[in-house]
This record gives structure tokens, C-alpha cells and sequence, in this order.
């Protein structure tokens, strides 16, 4: 087990840049999710820590050690594939073998018939069998070590994928969408039995994902990729309360975080164009120059519905999602631009119809604060004072 | 992950930038393909084009570069233009009457459900038994006196015939036997056809009121059937132009060059008489003219693709 | 009878008389190989001897030609070139498919081209090239030149394209080269191409006449059409008993073949629809 170091790694296909000098430290024993969109450049980073693509700079270290020259197979991972690879000729127990008879067997005892007169053979086969039912035992697969992959469901041949890159206990796990050809209900149910798998062989793990979810609820720590460079690092709870951009405030959370157009006053405070009690300036401030135009990004469960006289949102109730626990309005603000989402109990929701005038209100804590090119804002003043009507 | 959708992005995987070592294995593993191209397949184009315009014979001692002597000959040489005409002949014959039968064969047996397989096999077996053999079994029942046919045709009152003997009918008879041999293949290619077609397209055509089997045939099956088509007149036309085997075993170009065709004079030229350089001439345009067919297909495949 | 009824009888009313007239020259060409000479040369038609004259016919078959002989040659022959192409195509369709190497495009353009190269047309040179080596009359003039299968690089290639890279790279991870994924990794997975591609090869040049009557003389070098289209050339319309006889056993090992898997020739045949 050992770390992993991605120093300025940079990639481009022909003329376009795929990977922009991307930098991150996995430690040993950790789970880290390169989380971010298709074609963000996640998944040929992971091919590159693999060795199965090579980085244009950069370099690669595992365990502290340069291996941008070194052989996929002689970097001791393992990758457990979207499409799981398995060897569709060869039973369960024969795929998750491959691994271990091509490091330890030599290239004449893996010969057919021929190596079988190699001595030692049969004892080096019978420890790599051990090694196979051990693992099977672990994922609970040792009935099906007999079948090939064609007569194995999904989550079955998730389980025989995740065996073969057991087997051989690599230093780390590199996982390429593992989950997502699983249907929803399997897909829940194996998230939680990899973050046990973890937990249990404590090895480092480095899992590349579009979906959030998976991200949020596995990872010891997250790093958000766009457009092919890491835009943040950190834990679940830290990406989601403290993006450091609008962009990874805008990828993670469902709904979408609801952004308000605002402008600096003299003071430094947001001014919200047009919406509410005559654009009234928030009773806070932000480190911006005055003038400077402003989004404040509000998660939707931070928005609560209140009396439109009141409110420094004001607008028009266009369409409401009942989900049991939950009900999430869509109200289309004055000069806004998108609906602003707010996630609120069934109960406040109640008796209010469609078109129906409603005003919304925020703890001015929870509003983050984006500049024009997208970075985040600090407050400069702690709000702490700050009601939850302004 | 399909990542495809946005064009920054993934290349597919052979596209990408591999290690060296991955670029000196594709080199390694085709280097035999590549030698032995080389070697019996694009050398030996370059050198057939390269020896119609010489004088070359074999066993000859010296040869000269004639430029397109060697061309003009066969144009005034009423020999060839006969072989070139009962190429074309028989072509004529074989492609639209294999396409025909190939394709009622296929609508039959596919209107049904029962024997299919059968049928299919029946109609197959043609394509597959050796050619040499079969002619030979043709001959026999073709045979003036005691061939089945004649022995058919008296009994019914008509006169027999020397089939292969008279020269109006020997081109014709080869053709018989070209189409025998050839309609099963089409066959198998316009059942496949049909059984891409999607069936939603005849319910709504039923729908739409074209309920009769002419209506359905004429608005979903003809139409959606047309890249194969075009696939078996191409095929087809390709095929008849390599018609040898009959021709060597049964009348050897005869009765009076009644038989000539184009490969049949390229082996007479190239392996009877020796002269190569003839014999390459004859090939080269043999070869021009299968390229032809080619390019026609695949400029009419891109016009009349019905699929999405 | 209802109309329902009859379509369906005249579709088998169809075929059969069609399917009749299909086989008819198998039927008479073994009939014929079971007649007595006296029930051959008959001016009326006898659709089954009445004196069966099988063993005569046969033996006289096996006597006059060694068809025993241009069997094994036919079998020799088509496996050499199956197992031959396999071996330069497979690597090469591997390294079209999914490797990146200078030269592929290219490569790829001239498969394509090769496939439309039609073999008659480069007889002439081939000839000549095999004159030069002095391997004209020998096993190796049979089968080399069909060595290199464009059509079998290009179809295993397509087969190849469709097996995810997944696979190829899971197989790099455990180790396995370049060379070795081919064999033990691709060739397994494409194992029902393969066979179809080997059914093509060997019912093409079993019946093949054109390039083996021009590559060889010796008649122990004589692939089956050669041998039945000799042994009727001497027998020149005399003795049709055996040469029908002959006929049927050249015919015999392929259509019985045919029979026991005609799903699977069929596939394999009209691949060369794709040629």
C-alpha cells in the first residue's frame, strides 16, 4: 500500500489539451474520487496513473517512486473496468487467476501442456487458488467460480471484477466507473459494499465517477475535475459547503445551487437587481470593488418560502415537485433568469398554488459568493448578526 | 463512458498516444501481413499493369517495353472483342436472372414459416459443391443422346439439342448453369435483408392501407431492400466476369469461339501460349473492369442507403 | 380450400418444384453413378437402376484416379492456407483494431484494396514469380499465395473493433503482451468469426480450379477439382459410371459437411458477400 503523486500532469490528443497540469496527492490508504463531467479529462488521467495511456509532462509517482516508464502491469495496480473486461472465454476462477499466473508463473510454466513438466508449478498453482477462494470467500462469489462471465449478472460480474483486482493485493485500486452499467437499486447497494471493502482492506482507492453521489458518499476526499484540470480537493462536506467555484458549486448538489445575479454597492454589500422591496442592498459584504457584479449561489434547502411584502426575493410559484419528504418549488423571480429552486417541507408548501405570488427568504450565512470569472467571494464581515429576514 | 458527446475529448482508445512500445507491437504483429502483401498481392498488381506493356513471353530470352502495343493488338483482334462481348453476354444473362430467382426464392420461403430451413439448404447446396464436379454432372445430363434433357425434351414432343456443341446455345447453357450455381447465394443474401427490415414498417403499412402483398412489396419491401440489391447486382456482375471453370472443362472457348470469355483467354494467352505480356494486357482489363463495378456500387450505395 | 389454406400450398408447391429442379443434377449425377453402362446409354429416362452397379462403379473410381489422394491433397492444402492465414491475419487485424502504430492508415487502405483485387487478375506474375523461385509443382506453389487473406485481416478487424478496449487494457494490467493478448485474449473471443472465416477459406479453395491447374502438373500434386477434371478428360465421354462415381465422391466431404451445420456454412459462405 502506498501513496500515489500526480505532478503537473499534462495530455493533449493532437492539437486539443486534455489534461492542463493536473497535481494531486493520494495518500496511502485513502479514497479519492476524481469526480466531474464527460469528457473532463478524469478517466484519461486514471489510464495515465495506470500507465496504460503516457502523460505529454509530467510525472507519476507511486510510492514515491518516477514510474511515468513503467509497464501497466509492473506497476502493481489494479483497475477494475466500466465494462468489468473480463475474459469471456475463461471461467470466474480462470479470469481472476490471469493476474497472479502472469506475475508469478515464468513464461515456460505458462505454457499449455508443455508447462505443466515445470517443477514447482503445481504448488505455485495450488497458493494462487488458495489466493482466488480467499478473495471469492470476501465478495461472496465462491459458487459462481465455476461459470463464465456470460452466465453472471451485473452485480455479479461487478463482484468477479473487483476479485481479479483483489488477488493480487496491489498497492492501489484505480476504478473507472465501476457502478455505472448496474441498475439503480444494485447500484446503491454496491456503493455501500465498496466503502466496506475499503474500510476492510484499507487500500488506496482512486475512483473516477460522474455521479456525485457516488463521490459524496464513498470518498474520504473528492477532487472535482472540469475541463481538464482539478478545480478542488477536499472532503465531501467541504466541496459541498465550501466550493471555491461556481462551477464545482453548480456540479455538485441535485437541484442545482440556485445563483443570483447582485451588484456591489459602495459598501461592499449585494445588491439584487430588481427583485423584492426595491433591491434593497443584503445586509452584508463581500470583498469586492463597488460595482462589481456578484452571484450568490444559495443551495435550494437554504431557501424557505415566506411573505412575498417581506421577502427580498419575490416571485411567481411556476411549478412544484412533491417528493414525500420534500417538496421542491420552482419560483420565477422578476429580472431573474432561471426559476430559483427551493427544497421545503411538505408542509410549508401546503395550499399554495400555481402562480400564486411567494416570497423567499435565506440566512445570509448561507449565501456564497462567486465573482465575474467564477472564483469564490469571502465575506468580509462574519454575518453572524445576520436574521433570517433581512 | 461515452464521453463522445462533447468534442474535446476522448479519442478512441487506438487513437490515443500509447507508449513506444505499443506502436513498435503494431508494427511487429502486421510486419508478416505486410511482407506478404507485398509480396503476392500489390507486387504483383503493380507487375501485371508493368508487363502489359511489354513483349515479355516465357522462357523468352530478352523482352522489350512495348507501351500500349499489346492494347492496340486486342483492339483489332476480333478474338478478344468476341471474348469481351460474351463476357458481357453472359453477365447479361446470369445477373438479372440469379437476382431474380434469388430474390422470389427468398420472399417465398421467407411468406412462410414452415421448412425454412429446409428450403434454404435445398437452394444452398449449389454454391458450395465444387463447381468442377457439378459441371461435369451438367455435361452428362446435357449429353446429345442420352442426357436427361433431350431425353426430357423428346418425350414432350419437342427436338433435342446439342447443347454445348452448337454455338448459339453453348453461351447460353454455361449461363444456365452459371445461374444454378449462383441465385442460392443471392438467396441467402436478400433472406437477410428481409429479415432486417423492421416489422413496424409493414404494420404501419397496413395501417396506411397497403394491406395487399404487392402494396407491401412495392412500398416496404423493394425499397428498404435496396442497399441489398444494389450488394447482389454488384456481386452478381463481379462474379460472372471470373466465369472460367465451366468454360475450361466443358467447351474449352468453343464451339468456334462461341465460349470465348475474358479469363479463358488470359489463361489460353498467359498459360497455353505463353505470351505474357498478352495475357497481362487481358488481365489488366479484366481488372479495370471489376474496379469499375466496385466504384459504381460504391457511388450508388451512398445515394440509395434507406437505412438511418 | 379457403385461401388461407392454399397460399401456404402453393409456396410448397413452389419451392419444391423449384428445389426439384436445384437438385436435380445431384440426383442424377449419383443415380448415374450407381447405373450398369447398358441402363447409362438408354434412350429413355431411368430415374433408378434397376441393377444397381455401385460397387463396380466406384471401384473402377478408385482404381483409374487416386481419388484417395487428391482428397488428402484437397485436406492438406485447405488447412495449411486456413491455419497460415490465421496466423499472419489475426496479429495484423489486432494491430489494426487497437493498436496506434505509424503506417495503420495506410495499412487499412491497402486491405481494402486488396480485397477488391479479384486473384485471376494477378495469375499471370504470380506464375511467373513462383517459375523464378522453382516452386512451381509443390505444396508450397498451392498454398502460399493465399497466405495473406486481406478479406480474413479486414473481417477479423471489424470483429476486433467491436471488442471493448476495456478488455485490451485489463489484459496489459495482468501482464499479458502485445503478442499474447492475441492469442489468448482475441482469438478466444472471436473464435465464432474465426469459424466462419475457416469455413470460407476452406469451401473456397477446395473448390478452387483456376490458380491449382495453373500452379502445378504432377498428378499426386492434384487438389479434387483438378483430379475429377482430369480423370474426365481421359475418360472423354466413355464411362460415365465411374465418372460419375468420381464426381460424387470429390463433391461428397463438403456437402456433407454442409449438411450436418448448414447454419454455420451459410454464415460463413456469404461473407463473401462482402467481398
Amino acid at each position: 500500500m502506498s501513496g500515489i503523486s500526480l505532478r503537473s500532469i499534462g495530455k493533449r490528443f493532437g492539437e486539443t489539451p486534455v489534461l492542463r497540469g493536473v497535481s494531486l496527492e493520494i495518500r496511502a490508504g485513502e479514497f479519492v474520487s476524481l469526480l466531474g463531467p464527460s469528457g473532463c479529462g478524469k478517466s484519461t488521467l486514471l489510464r495515465i496513473v495506470a500507465g496504460l495511456d503516457s502523460q505529454d509532462e509530467g510525472e507519476v509517482l507511486i510510492g514515491g517512486r518516477d514510474v511515468s516508464e513503467v509497464r501497466p502491469s509492473a506497476r502493481d495496480l489494479a483497475m477494475v473496468f466500466q465494462s468489468y473486461a473480463l475474459y469471456p472465454h475463461l471461467t470466474v476462477e480462470a479470469n481472476m487467476m490471469t493476474p497472479l499466473r502472469m506475475r508469478d508463473l515464468g513464461a515456460f510454466e505458462r505454457l499449455p501442456l508443455l508447462g505443466a513438466l515445470a517443477p514447482g508449478r503445481a504448488a505455485k498453482l495450488a497458493a494462487m487458488r488458495a489466493r482466488v477462494r480467499e478473495v471469492a470467500e470476501t465478495l461472496r462469489i465462491e459458487p459462481l467460480l465455476a461459470r463464465k462471465p456470460g452466465q453472471l449478472s451485473g452485480g455479479q460480474r461487478q463482484r468477479v471484477a473487483l476479485g481479479r483486482a483483489m488477488v493480487r493485493k496491489p498497492v492501489a485500486f484505480l476504478m473507472d466507473e465501476p457502478l455505472s452499467n448496474l441498475d439503480a437499486a444494485l447500484r446503491v447497494h454496491m456503493r455501500t459494499e465498496l466503502a466496506d471493502l475499503h474500510r476492510q482492506i484499507g487500500a488506496t482507492f482512486l475512483y473516477v465517477t460522474h455521479d456525485q453521489v457516488e463521490a459524496m458518499t464513498m470518498s474520504s476526499r473528492i477532487a472535482v475535475m472540469l475541463e481538464g484540470s482539478i478545480v478542488q480537493v477536499g472532503a465531501p462536506a467541504e466541496i459541498y459547503d465550501d466550493p471555491r467555484d461556481v462551477r464545482v458549486a453548480e456540479f455538485i448538489g441535485s437541484p442545482k445551487i440556485n445563483l443570483i445575479d447582485a451588484v456591489t454597492d459602495g459598501a461592499g454589500q449585494p445588491r439584487i437587481d430588481g427583485a423584492g422591496r426595491g433591491g434593497q442592498a443584503l445586509d452584508c459584504a463581500f470583498a469586492a470593488r463597488p460595482g462589481a457584479a456578484l452571484r450568490l449561489g444559495v443551495r435550494p434547502e437554504h431557501l424557505r418560502l415566506a411573505d412575498p411584502a417581506l421577502a427580498p426575493l419575490v416571485g411567481r410559484l411556476r411549478h412544484r415537485e412533491e417528493l414525500g419528504a420534500e417538496t421542491l418549488c420552482h419560483v420565477e423571480v422578476q429580472g431573474g433568469a432561471a426559476p430559483l429552486v427551493a427544497r421545503v417541507s411538505p408542509a410549508a408548501a401546503r395550499g399554495l398554488r400555481i402562480n400564486a405570488p411567494v416570497g423567499l427568504v435565506f440566512d445570509l450565512s448561507d449565501i456564497r459568493a462567486f465573482d465575474a470569472a467564477g472564483l469564490r467571494i469571502e465575506a468580509v464581515s462574519s454575518p453572524a448578526r445576520a436574521a433570517a429576514h433581512v | 463512458m461515452s464521453e463522445a458527446a462533447i468534442p474535446l475529448r476522448r479519442a478512441p482508445a487506438a487513437a490515443r498516444r500509447r507508449p513506444r512500445h505499443v506502436a513498435l507491437a503494431g508494427l511487429a504483429l502486421s510486419a508478416p501481413a505486410i511482407a506478404l502483401m507485398a509480396l503476392f498481392l500489390i507486387g504483383p498488381v503493380g507487375a501485371v499493369i508493368g508487363m502489359s506493356l511489354t513483349d515479355y513471353q516465357l522462357g523468352a530470352r530478352s523482352w522489350s517495353f512495348i507501351g500500349l502495343d499489346n492494347y492496340s493488338a486486342l483492339a483489332g483482334d476480333a478474338v478478344f472483342w468476341k471474348s469481351l462481348g460474351n463476357t458481357l453476354l453472359y453477365a447479361a444473362i446470369v445477373v438479372p436472372a440469379s437476382f431474380a430467382l434469388g430474390l422470389g426464392v427468398a420472399l417465398l420461403i421467407e411468406a412462410g414459416r414452415s421448412f425454412r430451413a429446409f428450403y434454404r439448404a435445398v437452394f444452398f447446396v449449389p454454391v458450395m459443391a465444387t463447381l468442377i464436379a457439378m459441371a461435369i454432372s451438367w455435361e452428362f445430363m446435357l449429353h446429345a443422346q442420352f442426357g436427361l434433357i433431350n431425353l426430357t425434351l423428346i418425350s414432350l414432343g419437342f427436338a433435342p439439342q446439342a447443347w454445348l456443341a452448337n454455338p448459339d446455345l453453348a453461351l447460353p447453357t454455361l449461363a444456365v448453369i452459371g445461374i444454378w450455381q449462383a441465385f442460392g447465394f443471392n438467396m441467402v443474401l436478400f433472406l437477410a435483408g428481409l429479415v432486417s427490415i423492421p416489422r413496424p414498417l409493414y404494420d404501419a403499412a397496413a395501417m396506411d392501407g397497403a394491406d395487399g402483398a404487392f402494396e407491401r412489396f412495392r412500398l416496404v419491401t423493394w425499397p428498404m431492400l435496396g442497399p441489398v440489391s444494389m450488394f447482389v447486382l454488384v456481386i452478381s456482375a463481379i462474379r460472372s466476369f471470373q466465369v472460367f471453370d465451366t468454360v475450361h472443362v466443358l467447351t474449352k472457348g468453343g464451339p468456334s469461339k462461341a465460349t470465348e470469355v475474358l479469363l479463358y483467354s488470359m489463361y489460353a494467352e498467359g498459360f497455353e501460349f505463353f505470351r505474357s505480356g498478352v495475357a497481362a494486357a487481358i488481365a489488366t482489363v479484366f481488372l479495370v473492369i471489376v474496379l469499375a463495378l466496385t466504384l459504381l456500387k460504391a457511388r450508388a450505395a451512398d445515394r440509395r442507403v434507406h437505412y438511418s | 380450400m379457403t385461401a388461407r389454406h392454399l397460399l401456404p400450398a402453393l409456396r410448397h408447391a413452389a419451392l419444391l418444384s423449384a428445389g426439384f429442379v436445384v437438385l436435380l443434377p445431384f440426383f442424377w449425377m449419383i443415380a448415374t453413378s450407381l447405373k450398369p453402362p447398358a441402363e447409362i446409354f438408354l434412350s429413355e429416362i431411368r430415374w433408378w437402376p434397376e441393377t444397381l452397379h455401385v460397387r463396380e462403379n466406384y471401384a473402377a473410381a478408385l482404381e483409374k484416379a487416386p481419388l484417395g489422394r487428391y482428397l488428402l491433397n484437397g485436406l492438406i492444402v485447405t488447412v495449411s492456407i486456413f491455419v497460415l492465414q490465421v496466423m499472419v491475419a489475426l496479429p495484423a487485424a489486432y494491430a489494426l483494431a487497437k493498436l496506434r502504430f505509424p503506417g495503420r492508415g495506410m495499412l487499412f487502405v491497402l486491405v481494402l484494396f486488396g480485397i477488391l483485387i479479384p486473384p485471376q487478375a494477378i495469375a499471370v506474375p504470380l506464375f511467373l514469380l513462383f517459375h523464378q523461385l522453382g516452386l512451381l509443382d509443390s505444396y508450397a506453389a498451392l498454398v502460399l499465395p493465399f497466405t495473406i487473406s486481406v478479406f480474413g485481416i479486414f473481417l477479423m478487424r471489424q470483429f476486433f473493433m467491436t471488442v471493448p478496449d476495456d478488455l485490451v487494457d485489463a489484459a496489459r494490467m495482468d501482464g499479458i503482451s502485445e503478442f499474447g493478448i492475441v492469442w489468448t485474449v482475441m482469438l478466444p473471443t472471436a473464435i465464432p468469426a474465426v469459424t466462419a472465416f475457416g469455413i470460407f477459406s476452406v469451401v473456397s479453395h477446395w473448390n478452387d480450379y483456376f490458380w491449382p491447374l495453373i500452379a502445378v502438373n504432377s498428378e499426386t500434386l492434384f487438389t479434387p477439382p483438378l483430379g475429377v477434371a482430369a480423370f474426365r478428360n481421359e475418360e472423354a465421354g466413355t464411362d460415365y459410371g465411374p465418372l460419375m462415381a468420381a464426381a460424387t465422391i470429390v463433391i461428397a466431404p463438403l456437402v456433407i459437411a454442409f449438411l450436418l451445420a448448414q447454419r454455420r456454412f451459410i454464415e460463413g459462405i456469404a461473407l463473401t458477400g462482402m467481398k
